[in-house]
């Protein structure tokens, strides 16, 4: 290189080693101004900002001034769930002021990294015990112990309905073929099969196969979801797709794709293909995110588009030895996270005792003031106050961003536009429908990096990718292979299962 | 005039047949959008997307402005940052790769060997953030326009250009005893106008387009610019969705139309913009500009 | 410019030049600004169990243990495999493809409907995946959809398009060839503009009829611009287009054979660490990137001295 050249590069090279100096950390110290302290919560979801936001707060912070005598400062600071993540460690790698971290628990992308080994979060137990007196009563011991790592409660839980599903089916095509309401699956098959003779453009049944899961086959042979757990006969808690009923489940996805019941390309159809298939009439059973407030916004497209259209919602099928189960959801999806550098846990744990202690609490801080945001209209149920049709459409008055967790032990009041056939379907979803759930439900799992888990991962996606997903799409019957391929995923995996149990076993909820 | 060989016509219509074809697959698509956009929601809940326009209503559009009241703000700030911005971008640009196509200039390769090696390995998102942070643009345009200003692909292209360019053009000046700022100001960049077009043309839509800067700095919701509002629009459709719950009677919000609403309004700019300037796309810039 | 016998110290370089320097001057303080501080974290961070936490400093440093974490997981070479033949089939089709179409536009003889073209190419580019891979869902749906419609029509059976892995390099490099294109044709084009028209009138004058023209002026005369484009294609190969695969493939486990790319793999097995591990992959991938340029830049240069990209 030519001299100056050098003397260039060394020039540069110099400046470059000193400078990554300079990003350092970059304190800042945001209290409250005044005497309110200031509480400042992220959130991942989807929220919109409210047109009254400002009153509410206001209203919120000032009951809460009266009834707990502390003033605060809310900052809920609303984002997409892709961006959440990013947003907060930035925030925390700038030294940035945060509470509160809301988020799900038992992913990676979720909670679950505060509480690995690199431990961010506040342990709330002690503060539970002295302000969350409230939080005890209302809310269930599971969504406790789903939040409670190593005896550490490291996140406030909520707690939602276990029951949300629900199969939404085209009552008046099911009267044309002059069919009952089905109950088992021999009936369903009958019914599918009639929606399919009736137009060669119809696709009997859309949904994909996790919805499949959910809602159709796994409950009516008594085992779960793949990707749950269950216990086996000899109390071991194993993976779902190992269950040997699991055979029959694939089996029969298979044959319905043969015989064009089921949507061939269940796999990669888009959410609004799935929508534009029901909507006109030319899909029989949606089951595409059966949840059931999804479901009746789609039933309702369903009638402006054909007044004449009748559907209803059914539950669990049974099976040839009488089971019959939707997939239980889990009771606390997750919960408030305050990290270790947050000075203000015990405001935050005396924030959401407050809210749960009394309905009316609640209620403002999830629907807005009474008489402003919604008006009571008995029944447990809200409607808009005067005039505000017009902004609904459009926008919205305050969409609970200062309670963004459900509490549906305290309180749920659906809007007064439901009917009386959709009531009567939330609550029979809510409450009637028998429901399996994960055996794992409420034992926290650490992250795990050792080489048999590293095993067992690749293990699992492996039988996915040959026994599953090749059932799923009508590809191949994989039935008779299953069982030879699940002995020998049980002893190439022997340890880690053996490990899994134990952990299981000493952590389970009582 | 040339006499055309026959194989020259069977060409010219052959091109023109491909040509035609492949406009077409080109611009289909972006019509779908469009005609989507002015259709009525129930027709494209029903039917899907759609090439003509199913009972035309303009009610997506109507309903993004409404529900997203900050859209023409954030139009005019995303405008703004573009006026602001590219003429910026590239005057620092081009005098750059004007400098760094001089190959007796010492340290010549060794610059540009630092410019290039940075299109390759990068630092990472948190000391970024913190850089910017530091330097005081938290919430403030600028952090939308100073992180953005040099890119190092149209770095390579502005040198190579001037590079090509034959030294006579310059030398007679440079003889006479100008400099070097004047004979670029006077000489080189003139002959470059399809060049000042092409990187105008990349630093406009990277403006445009950008998101991700405003996503991590702006805090301020006056200051988002159009694409940040669009990918926050989708959202909020889907949340506005299930607050319709509470409207009585069934009122269908037309959020589906009005995401490809969201698309043409977001997109319309850049694509008026663009006819405009292929005027610099002339050919015959550099006719006559040296006499050898 | 220098002066027989006379060494260029840097003293003599600024005083001479300093115009020059003080035009690169800007440039060479944002890229140190922005590029070159926050360089060596990302190094930093691919050694380290990093979390935002602990900072950069007091995260464990655990040398190259994410390294090897990530070379040995048992996906790799599947992972390897999709990405590189994606990125070489787009550089041997989609590249020339805009090179091509430049020519063919370049041909044009009426000047609407050139510039009508010119204006419709990039359209696809402001169309984002997700409302392209709705669009091409429509296409190839195994029931309804346009592909299998004309498959019918012509006594064939139809294809599952969504089941076939085996399909998908092709589909994908076409969907990117379609969406970009036309962009690509930007930077021929103004190339081609800054030919000296007196080169057409000397070949003319030789006899040369259209085609010759094409080969022996307008493709020399842009030599320059497509080996610069090429190399600069050549420091994306691997990288992936992972917008496009998440939105055309989604969730589709069937494709994932051959279509699960680096970025989408990291994506889909969050790793334990993602902040190292994508760190880390970054690093591998720069690094095998660097070579490949460099290599690439080489052999332009020892063609043609100054026609890489340093």
């Amino acid at each position: 290189m030519k001299k100056t050249g050098k003397r260039l590069l060394a020039a540069l090279l110099l400046l470059v080693m000193c400078l990554p100096m300079m990003t350092g950390c970059d304190k800042k110290d945001v209290s409250g101004d005044g005497d309110a302290t200031k509480l400042v919560i992220y959130y991942g979801g989807n929220k919109v900002v409210g047109a009254n936001d400002a009153e509410v707060k206001a209203a919120i912070e000032e009951k809460f001034y009266q009834d707990t005598g502390n003033k605060i400062d809310l900052e809920v600071k609303v984002f997409q769930t892709s961006d959440l993540n990013t947003k907060v460690d930035l925030a925390i790698a700038g030294g940035e002021q945060i509470d509160g971290i809301i988020s799900n628990v038992g992913s990676t992308t979720g909670l679950d990294r505060f509480v690995n080994e690199n431990a961010f979060f506040t342990d709330l137990t002690p503060l539970i015990d002295e302000y969350g007196s409230a939080l005890k009563e209302k809310v269930p011991q599971i969504a406790f112990d789903t939040v409670t790592s190593d005896g550490k409660i490291f996140a406030i839980p909520e707690i939602a309905y276990e029951g949300i599903y629900g199969i939404l089916i085209r009552k008046d095509w099911l009267d044309d073929a002059g069919l009952p309401i089905p109950t088992t699956i021999e009936e369903f098959e009958t019914a599918l099969r009639a929606f399919r003779d009736r137009d060669s453009n119809i696709v009997p049944m859309v949904g994909y196969h996790w919805d499949m899961d959910r809602v159709i086959l796994p409950g009516a042979y008594n085992c779960v979801q793949a990707s749950y757990f269950y216990l086996d006969g000899n109390g071991n808690i194993m993976p779902g797709f190992l269950n040997p009923n699991y055979k029959t489940v694939l089996e029969t996805e298979y044959n319905w794709i043969q015989e064009g019941l089921w949507d061939i390309d269940n796999a990669s159809r888009t959410a609004s293909s799935c929508d534009n298939l029901f909507i006109s009439g030319r899909a029989g059973v949606y089951i595409q995110y059966p949840e059931i407030m999804a479901e009746i916004d789609i039933a309702r497209k369903v009638k402006v588009a054909d007044p004449d259209a009748e559907l209803e919602v059914i539950g669990p099928l049974t099976g040839p030895d009488g089971y019959a189960s939707f997939q239980k959801a889990n009771a606390c999806f997750g919960g408030v996270l305050v990290p270790a550098t947050s000075e203000n846990a015990a405001l935050m744990v005396q924030y959401y005792n407050w809210l749960v202690s009394d309905p009316a609490n609640y209620e403002l801080a999830k629907y807005g003031r009474e008489g402003y945001e919604w008006v009571d209209v008995g029944e447990g149920l809200r409607g808009l106050p005067e005039g505000a049709e017009d902004i609904i459409a459009t926008s919205a008055l305050y969409d609970g961003i200062f309670c963004t967790l459900d509490y549906t032990t305290v309180s749920d009041r659906l809007w007064d536009t439901y009917t009386e056939q959709e009531l009567r379907w939330i609550d029979n979803v809510r409450h009637n429908y028998p429901l399996h759930g994960d055996a794992r439900e409420g034992v926290f799992w650490p992250d795990q990096d050792s080489e048999m888990a590293k095993n067992y991962s690749t293990a699992s996606d492996n039988f996915k990718n040959e026994i599953l997903t090749p059932a799923r799409n009508g590809l191949l019957n994989t039935s008779d292979k299953f069982d030879a391929a699940v002995e020998s995923f049980k002893t190439a995996n022997a340890d880690y299962l053996a490990w899994m149990n134990e952990y299981y076993h000493e952590h389970k909820p009582e | 005039m040339l006499k055309r060989t026959r194989g020259e016509k069977i060409f010219n219509v052959f091109n023109i047949f491909l040509l035609t074809l492949f406009s077409l697959t080109f611009v289909i698509p972006y019509l779908i959008v469009v005609s989507t956009s002015l259709s009525d929601e129930l027709t494209v809940l029903r039917d899907g997307y759609t090439l003509i326009p199913k009972g035309f209503t303009t009610a997506a559009y109507e309903f993004a402005f409404k529900s997203s009241p900050i859209l023409l703000r954030a139009i005019l700030n995303s405008v703004g940052l573009l006026i602001v911005g590219v003429p910026m971008s590239m005057a620092v640009q081009f005098i750059a790769g004007y400098a760094l196509s001089k190959r007796f200039l010492p340290g010549h390769r060794v610059l540009n060997f630092l410019m290039v090696f940075t299109m390759m390995f990068g630092g990472g998102l948190v000391p970024f953030y913190l850089l910017v942070r530091g330097l005081g643009m938290y919430n403030s345009y600028w952090s939308l326009i100073i992180p953005g200003l040099f890119s190092s692909y149209n770095l390579v292209l502005i040198r190579n250009f001037f590079d090509g360019q034959p030294a006579a053009l310059e030398e007679a000046a440079l003889i006479d005893g100008a400099s070097y700022w004047q004979s670029f100001w006077r000489i080189s960049l003139p002959t470059a106008k399809p060049l000042i077009a092409t990187i105008g043309v990349f630093s406009m839509v990277s403006s445009w387009n950008n998101w991700y800067n405003a996503m991590l700095f702006i805090s301020d919701i006056n200051k988002y610019p159009i694409m940040l509002v669009v990918r926050q629009i989708y959202i909020d459709f889907n949340a506005l969705v299930a607050n319709a719950a509470a409207i009585q009677g069934i009122t269908i919000l037309p959020t589906e139309t009005a995401k490809m609403a969201v698309i043409v309004i977001a997109s319309l700019p850049i694509i008026i913009v663009y006819p405009f300037l292929q005027k610099y796309f002339v050919q015959g810039v550099m006719l006559g500009a040296v006499k050898e | 410019m220098v002066i027989p016998g006379q060494r260029m110290t840097f003293k003599r370089a600024m005083k001479k030049y300093w115009v020059l320097y003080l035009m690169v001057l800007p440039a060479m303080v944002w890229y140190i600004v922005f590029k070159y501080i926050p360089m060596p974290t990302g190094l930093i961070i691919s050694m380290e169990d990093y979390v935002p936490w602990k900072g950069l400093w007091k995260s464990n440093w655990v040398w190259f243990e994410n390294y090897i974490r990530i070379l040995t997981g048992g996906a790799l070479p599947k992972v390897l495999r999709n990405t590189l033949l994606l990125s070489a089939l787009s550089l041997v089709f989609a590249f020339p493809a805009s090179i091509v179409l430049a020519l063919l536009i370049n041909e044009l003889r009426n000047r609407l409907f050139k510039r009508t073209v010119q204006s419709v190419a990039y359209l696809p580019y402001f169309l984002s995946w997700t409302v392209v891979a709705g669009l091409a869902f429509n296409l190839m749906d195994t029931r309804f959809g346009l592909f299998n419609q004309v498959l019918k029509l012509i006594g064939l059976d139809p294809v599952r398009w969504y089941a076939t892995p085996s399909l998908w390099p092709a589909i994908l490099t076409v969907a990117k060839i379609w969406k970009t294109t036309g962009w690509g044709t930007i930077v021929f084009l103004a190339a081609i503009c800054a030919i000296d028209t007196g080169l057409y009138e000397a070949a003319v004058v030789d006899g040369a009829g259209r085609w010759q023209q094409t080969l022996h002026v307008t493709i020399p005369a842009i030599m320059p611009t497509i080996i610069v484009t090429f190399i600069l294609s050549i420091g994306q190969m691997l990288a992936s287009d992972s917008e496009m695969i998440m939105a055309m493939v989604g969730n589709n486990e069937i494709l994932w054979e051959t279509a699960q790319t680096f970025e989408t793999f990291v994506t889909n097995n969050v790793m334990h660490g993602t902040y190292a591990s994508s760190a880390t992959l970054s690093m591998l991938q720069n690094t095998v990137t660097f070579f490949m340029v460099w290599g690439a830049n080489t052999l332009a240069n020892r063609r043609e001295s100054g026609s890489g990209i340093w």
